[in-house]
Order: structure tokens, then sequence, then C-alpha cells
């Protein structure tokens, strides 16, 4: 599903994000990309999502290296992953609707038609009462589960958590964890950078732990 | 396909009223551009065709040796038969002082001249008016007995043409300078929206929106934004020249400015559209370059 092979990413200075980065994550899986701030964990998730480029090496999704695709073909693959960020990354000034709206906007979806997609996933995520509410006036959790049902509104393949539970209680964001554990269900792969020990000691997984943009530990541990 | 690009026509229309409320003034100094064009070119091709006009020699006028009638008649028999010559005819000094006051009504002092003051002459009517016919007809007339001066304002002619040619590469200048304008006003209206949006675009982005996706909106929203910038400017324009004109620049003497044909305004029109949808790629491409990641600020 996912391979970095001998992967290196520098940046314009000479730093290296990234650093001969071999991994392979497979379909269904849940993966934690563990390490201290500047490890290389978003670094990690961009290349997953094309948003960068790898300086050195292969990234391949589902068997395509992301470096030989064009860029008519950048979207498609995004259209595969539904991508979740630790400020969220929403428009504060939409709605609920409008924000969830966004992924289904780029199959020139008419309103209505959406509404028979977003309305079910909104209740599934808790928020289907504040669906025409502005997203500056939710809290940090309702933020949260509007960006995982944008990020899951296309049923994507993979799902990339940039620090999802970052800004989250505990309460909050053992919510998040169970909405992410459900999409392995659902036949997903859920990659997921955090800090947080706690949860990953209550909802154990495979666990990459980066260091410097090297990988110092790549573990299985109890799978979600 | 249809239903694709309904679906962005739609967007378009409303990309359109977002610009045209987030950028009033740039939409305002588009209108102020293209405004300023139709006068240039208004004010440039009367001028042009006013020189065109003064270049253009339709008679020869023949000055003969001596205010004579009957010698006169003898020379105008002799020319009528020169090659190219279509006809002839001889004003006495009395028909040259009616000639003259005819044709300047404002002179009125004239009248009062003597007639002595008004030398008789011949005026020929060429077949044609190319410079070659004209001196043919100069010399071979210059060469009858009793005739003194042949001319059909050469000189003059020449540097009318030179003005007029002059007259037209500065229309041409003016018209890409003008046109350099609408796309520098178009490019930075689109930008200055794009940034607006830039959280948005991103977001597109990321979900897997298409660059036509995030593009073809605001190429229609330029393409309305220069087609309303037109039409208004036009609107402005008839309102201000047609009294102008007739009010002011007719009742002074000077005819010489016309409100420019359909044809003008049609492709003008369609120029200004291609240019605002030219320039609002041009704006699109670069602004994607700039913000090509969407994990960064």
């Amino acid at each position: 599903m996912v391979r970095f092979v001998n992967v290196g990413v520098s940046f314009i200075g000479g730093y290296q994000a990234l650093n001969n980065i071999n991994v392979e994550i497979k379909r269904g899986e849940f993966v934690y990309i563990i390490g201290k701030s500047g490890a290389g964990k978003s670094t990690f998730l961009r290349l997953i999502y094309a948003d960068l480029l790898p300086s050195r090496g292969v990234v391949s999704i589902e068997g395509r290296d992301i470096n030989l695709m064009s860029r008519i073909e950048v979207p498609f693959l995004r259209r595969q992953i539904g991508v979740i960020f630790q400020d969220y990354k929403l428009l504060e000034n939409a709605t609920v609707f409008d924000n969830v709206k966004l992924g289904l906007d780029i199959f020139y979806m008419k309103r209505s038609a959406a509404r028979e997609r977003i309305w079910p996933l909104l209740k599934r995520m808790g928020i289907f009462e504040k669906r025409d509410d502005v997203v500056k006036n939710l809290s940090g959790g309702e933020k949260q589960r509007v960006a995982i049902a944008r990020a899951l509104i296309n049923d994507p393949k993979i799902i990339l958590a940039d620090e999802p539970t970052g800004n989250l209680d505990q309460e909050n964001a053992e919510n998040i964890m169970t909405v992410l554990r459900e999409c392995i269900d659902t036949g997903a792969t859920v990659i997921m950078a955090t800090h947080d020990k706690l949860l990953r000691e209550k909802y154990p997984a495979r666990e990459i732990e980066l260091e410097k943009g090297k990988v110092i530990r790549d573990e299985v541990k109890n799978e979600l | 396909m249809s239903s694709k690009l309904t679906y962005l026509f739609m967007r378009g229309v409303i990309r359109f009223f977002t610009i045209l409320r987030g950028n009033f003034l740039s939409f305002l100094t588009l209108i102020t551009v293209i405004f300023m064009y139709h006068i240039f070119w208004v004010a440039g091709t009367g001028t042009a065709g006013f020189l065109n006009h003064l270049s253009q020699a339709n008679t020869i006028r023949v000055y003969l040796a001596n205010n004579n009638d009957i010698i006169a008649e003898e020379i105008l028999s002799s020319i009528k038969v020169l090659d190219n010559v279509t006809n002839a005819k001889y004003y006495s000094q009395k028909d040259a002082k009616a000639f003259a006051v005819a044709n300047a009504p404002k002179a009125a002092a004239l009248e009062s001249f003597s007639e002595e003051f008004f030398p008789s002459f011949i005026e020929i009517y060429p077949s044609d008016t190319l410079e070659e016919t004209l001196d043919k007809i100069v010399t071979e007339a210059g060469h009858i007995k009793g005739v003194d001066e042949v001319s059909y304002g050469k000189e003059y002619m020449v540097k009318f043409k030179a003005i007029g040619r002059g007259a037209w590469v500065f229309i041409t200048v003016m018209s890409i300078l003008f046109a350099l304008s609408a796309v520098f006003v178009v490019y930075n209206t689109i930008k200055l929206s794009l940034y607006k949006y830039k959280e948005e675009i991103k977001l597109y982005s990321l979900v897997g929106a298409t660059r036509p996706f995030i593009s073809v909106p605001y190429l229609f929203g330029a393409f309305f934004l220069s087609l309303f910038a037109y039409i208004c400017s036009l609107i402005i324009f008839a309102a201000a020249f047609i009294p102008f004109n007739s009010h002011i620049l007719i009742k002074a003497g000077i005819n010489i400015y016309d409100m420019p044909n359909i044809t003008y305004f049609i492709f003008s029109c369609i120029t200004v559209c291609i240019i605002g949808v030219i320039s609002a790629k041009a704006s699109v491409v670069s602004f994607l370059k700039q913000v090509s990641s969407i994990n960064e600020d």
C-alpha cells in the first residue's frame, strides 16, 4: 500500500528532514509515526499525499512511484487519501456542512446529492446538529470531528492524521481514536503521527519511531 | 462534461461577484483603462482619418499666365484631351472669388475683397488619384502654352501622409500599452482574489481538486469582470462622447471625430475579454506555483 525505499528529503540549506527511510505499510494497518518535534513525522506524511517529493529514493503508493506521477495524476492520488491536521485546516467562516462538502465539490456534486452523503457521516461523527453552524463557533473537539468528516467523505483508502489529538483533551482525543479505529474496519489504512503516549498505550498498534529523520524503531505492538 | 462546465460556470459567476465585492477599485481601474482607450481610439483614428483625407488629391489646379478668358478656354480644351483627365473646369476671377467664399464660409471678409485678388484657374479632375498619374498630368499640363503653374499640393500631401502614418504607429503603440495596462489590472485583481481564497484553494488541492477545477472559475470570473468593465466603459464613453461631440466639437467646427462603428466595439470587446481570460490564467498559474505546498504557510 505505502512503501518507502531509501527515502531522503533535504530542504534548501541542506537540512535533512528524512534520511534513508525504508518502510512498508500494508492495507488495513494502523501505524503510529512517533518522535520528537522536528523528527520528520510531518514530512513523512507529506510524502504520502504528494505535498512533497523525495530528494532521494522511492515513495510508492499502491505500487505507483509518486516521483513518476504527472501533475495531473496527483489530485487523483489525493482523492484516495484523507488527511487530518492538528490545526484542523478548516474554513473558519464556512459552515460544518460546507467544510465537509469541499471533498465532494471536486466531483461537481450538487448540494442535494452531497447532503445524502454528508448527513449520515455527520450523524456518525456526532455533529449532525451542528451542520449549519459556522466552524469558528465550534469547540476544538468538534472542529476535529469536522476535519475527520471531510477526510472520510470520499471513503479514502489511506487516512493520514498529523497530530490529530494534539489540541484536544483526553475525552475528545479518545473519541477521535474511536473514529479512526472504525476506519480500520472498513479496510482503510491509518497512519497517525502523534506525541501522545497515553493514547498509544491505550490503543496499541505498530509504531515507527523517527529521530533526526531516521527510523530508529519499527515495532508491532498489539495490533488494532 | 456539460454538467461539469455548468458547475464551473456557476462557480465562476460566484467568483465574479466576490471579485467585484472584494476588489471594486481594481474593477473601476479596468473601466477607466478601457474608457481611456475608447477616447484615445476615437481621437487617434479621427485625426489619422483627417490627415489621410488631406493627403488625397482629387483635383489638380492649373494657374494661368494671364487672366484672359479666351486663352483660358483654349488651354482648357488642350487639358481635356490629356490622358487620365476625366474633366476640367475653368474658374474665371469672378468664379475663383465665389469658389473661395463658398469654401471658407467663416471668412466673411473675403466678400469685401476685389476679384482682382483671385487669380483665374483651371481645375482638373483626374481619372485616378495615384501619385504617378497626377505627376504625369502635371508634367503634360505644364508644357501647354499659357500655363503658369500646375500643382496638386504634393509637398503637403507627402507631409500629411507621413504624419498620418506616424499617427497609426502611435495608435498601435498606445493600443499595446493599454492592453498591457488591462493585463496588469486583471492579473493583479485575480491574484488578490486568489490570495483571499488561498486557504480554500489549498484545501481543495488537499482533497484532490484538479487544476482546471481551481482555475476555470477564475477564468470565468475574469471573463465576466472584463465583459462587465467593457460594458460599463462603453456606457460612460457614449454618455460622455456623444454630447461632447455634438454640442462642443461640431459646433466649434471640428467635425472629424465620430462614434466608432459596431465592428470596433465587437472587436475591442472580444479583445478585452481574451486579455482578461489570458491574464487570469497567467495569474492562477503563477499563484499555484507560489503556493504549491498544502501543509506549509
